[in-house]
């Protein structure tokens, strides 16, 4: 029979979310309570053991991986187990029944907290792949508002192929800012954004920040002519923003356009020589 | 006989020790569980908006900081406020760039300017601070040190505290580190940071009413400061001192966790040793003071003036006996008091500093495999530094008393 697939599929399903939260929960109470008792029941000796165990873990976890801390996490519970059957062989009225439990305890503390801290760190590891990931994805320059180099790129790939075959006019207007120590003006870079993307056609003309301080803007049906319509009317804004002095941000910015041809590779070789 | 007499005193001796140990353990837990009340009741609550928003003058005090300046202005630039605000680089004779950095800034933002500061006695943060209170005319003035990157609201939230209540006199926010994970130093001392807000700001405030400016991403009425005369220019702590004086003006202090500034921390032992002696050598030029000042030691400041105190001369005096007591323990000239529950107060110590440290950051948001293993380290490491640079501190004093000397501000360098 015809089983109908389940397209909503989440990516990590909730039940196993569920379980990693109990399991995290779970160990951190048996973690603190095992070690409670253990700082009252073990001796110097043995707690000190017992930390530096633990230390050793983590560095070796944090400095190579989770699966190498595996291999010295389980030399210290076995290492225990050789240890505890060898000195019940070489002493004869020890107390087994307090050496067993002295070994349980060190067991439950040490693993508790090595699990504890595996499952956040392998959790913390993903969420590092994913927003590596995510960055890569990333469309807009959290900074400015605008396209990143690589989405601009594309559309202008798509833009150009259009005008191609429309057989209309396009360029380019470079924005730079020039500053102290070619250091990267955020909030500037945050206004300028914002500016360039109210005074154009949005969905039609495409805008990226292709370098540290250069936005780019490629207009569709606009010859070079039209083009500095548009520079001007950026500049008209710009000198209107509040708290901004307009004709001092114009000392530190070079605008000018450029004829966009009908090949996207030798637009792109454009584009990469005007980036700063 | 004499002998016996000798020991029976020294057993009692650390029996108050270990007593005195346990009082100390007790109020930083009560500090640190009241902190944590603090911190969550503040996130979980909207900011309280003003009727009226007072003009605000925020300082930048800078001596060759064109390592920093760069990004600092970038932020303030940024910073969103409904009242009129100005922004002040005080620029205190520097030699690099920071003066271009400055113009660069000042010419676009009409509301950065670039103050060049004229050369003066002594030389440090305080005057150029009062340099800028007598060329500005805003009625509160913000504090941010040159390295600080505000949040957008940082400086709104400071205001929307500080307006909450007429007693209010200034108000503090929170400082976190933009280089918290570039050496392990830097991440104790975020880590550190965070735990100091918890206990020693949050928990304090919501406990005692007592709160501390920490010197940055921080707000005073300039009534009160004209009232208080300023900033003291000897002063090595200046905001140490400055919230001793507010508080014997009967003014509180309120602390603002939601206003957060990130700032650059050292990334060397040395340099971190520096600025940390120089602040050390504020807190003993402060224990004097509020001995020497009657109004630093009575009414709310009474609190401030015994833990001042208990710190800096108290609880290191045990803790050095103690070390003593243990070394001569271990070479079996000398046990005292094995009835004494040693290990477990050795425990509870290490125990409570770690956990605190991991809620901390857990509250701040960093939660991190690493961060825990160092905060079980830091106890170990971290805290018995304090002990090096509190001792050094003592010797430099002594040094420049004996020598008739004044102990010069010294800037932290940045990387």
């Amino acid at each position: 029979m015809y089983k109908k697939r389940n397209t909503n599929k989440q990516l990590i399903p909730n039940r196993v979310k569920q379980v990693k939260t109990y399991l995290i929960g779970l160990l951190s109470i048996i973690g603190i309570v095992s070690t409670y008792i253990g700082g009252h029941v073990l001796s110097a000796v043995e707690f000190l053991t017992l930390l530096a165990g633990v230390l050793l873990t983590f560095i070796i976890m944090y400095t190579f991986s989770v699966l190498s801390s595996i291999i010295i996490a389980s030399t210290i519970i076995f290492g225990l187990s050789l240890f505890v059957v060898t000195y019940a062989l070489l002493h004869q009225n020890v107390n087994q029944v307090q050496l067993i439990t002295h070994q349980l305890l060190f067991a439950t503390i040490f693993l508790s907290w090595w699990l504890i801290v595996a499952l956040i760190y392998t959790e913390e590891e993903n969420l590092i792949k994913l927003k590596a990931m995510l960055n890569q994805l990333r469309k807009i320059d959290p900074v400015s508002g605008v396209l990143t180099f690589n989405e601009f790129i594309s559309e202008m790939f798509l833009v150009t192929k259009a005008i191609a075959r429309r057989n209309e006019p396009a360029s380019f207007i470079f924005i730079k800012i020039k500053t102290p120590l070619g250091k990267e003006p955020k909030t500037l870079l945050r206004i300028i954004g914002n500016t360039i993307l109210d005074s154009i056609r949005r969905g039609y003309d495409i805008v990226g920040k292709t370098g540290n301080n250069t936005f780019v803007i490629m207009l569709q049906g606009t010859d070079t002519d039209k083009a500095n319509i548009v520079i001007n009317r950026i500049l008209q804004k710009l000198e209107k923003y509040p708290k901004i002095s307009g004709e001092e941000l114009r000392k530190y910015m070079e605008i000018y356009t450029l004829p966009a041809t009908e090949n996207p590779e030798t637009n792109e070789q454009i584009i990469r020589d005007h980036t700063q | 006989m004499i002998a016996m007499l000798f020991i029976k005193a020294l057993s009692w001796l650390f029996y108050f020790i270990v007593v005195a140990f346990w009082v100390i353990m007790f109020y930083y837990t009560i500090l640190g569980i009241f902190g944590i009340i603090y911190k969550v009741e503040t996130m979980e609550q909207e900011p309280n908006i003003p009727s009226y928003f007072p003009s605000v003058a925020v300082f930048i005090p800078a001596h060759n900081e064109e390592v920093v300046i760069f990004e600092t202005l970038d932020a303030m630039a940024s910073l969103e406020y409904e009242g009129p605000m100005n922004i002040y680089l005080l620029n205190d004779n520097s030699t690099d760039r920071t003066g271009d950095i400055a113009d660069f800034w000042a010419n676009i933002f009409v509301n950065i300017h670039h103050v060049k500061v004229p050369p003066g006695e002594p030389k440090g943060k305080s005057r150029v601070l009062n340099y800028g209170r007598h060329i500005s005319y805003e009625e509160v003035i913000a504090v941010y040190d040159a390295d600080n990157r505000p949040n957008p609201d940082a400086v709104k939230l400071l205001v929307y505290k500080l307006m909450e209540n007429e007693k209010y006199g200034g108000v503090a926010g929170y400082y976190r580190s933009y280089n918290m994970y570039k050496t392990i130093l830097t991440t104790m001392i975020g880590l550190e940071s965070l735990l100091y807000q918890l206990t020693m700001q949050s928990g304090r405030w919501k406990l005692l009413k007592l709160g501390s400016f920490p010197g940055t991403n921080m707000m005073i009425k300039r009534h009160v400061l004209d009232e208080i005369g300023g900033w003291d220019e000897y002063a090595l702590a200046e905001d140490a001192e400055q919230s001793l004086a507010l508080t014997a003006r009967g003014y509180l202090i309120a602390i603002e966790p939601r206003s957060q500034s990130w700032e650059q921390e050292p990334e060397k032992f040395s340099v971190w040793f520096r600025q940390r002696t120089r602040w050390m050598l504020g807190n003993l030029y402060l224990v004097q003071k509020t001995i020497a000042t009657k109004e630093y030691r009575s009414g709310r400041n009474l609190w401030n003036a015994i833990q001042l105190i208990s710190v800096y001369y108290v609880f290191f005096t045990f803790v050095i006996l103690s070390d003593i007591w243990f070394v001569l323990g271990l070479l079996g000239i000398f046990s005292a008091g094995t009835h004494l529950p040693l290990l477990t107060l050795w425990f509870e110590s290490w125990w409570i500093y770690a956990t605190q440290l991991i809620v901390a950051a857990f509250l701040e948001g960093e939660l991190t495999p690493k961060n825990i293993i160092i905060a079980t380290i830091m106890y170990f490491t971290y805290a018995q530094a304090w002990l090096v640079i509190l001792a050094n501190a003592w010797i430099q004093q002594w040094k420049a008393r004996r020598k008739g000397h004044t102990i010069k501000w010294d800037k932290t360098p940045r990387f």
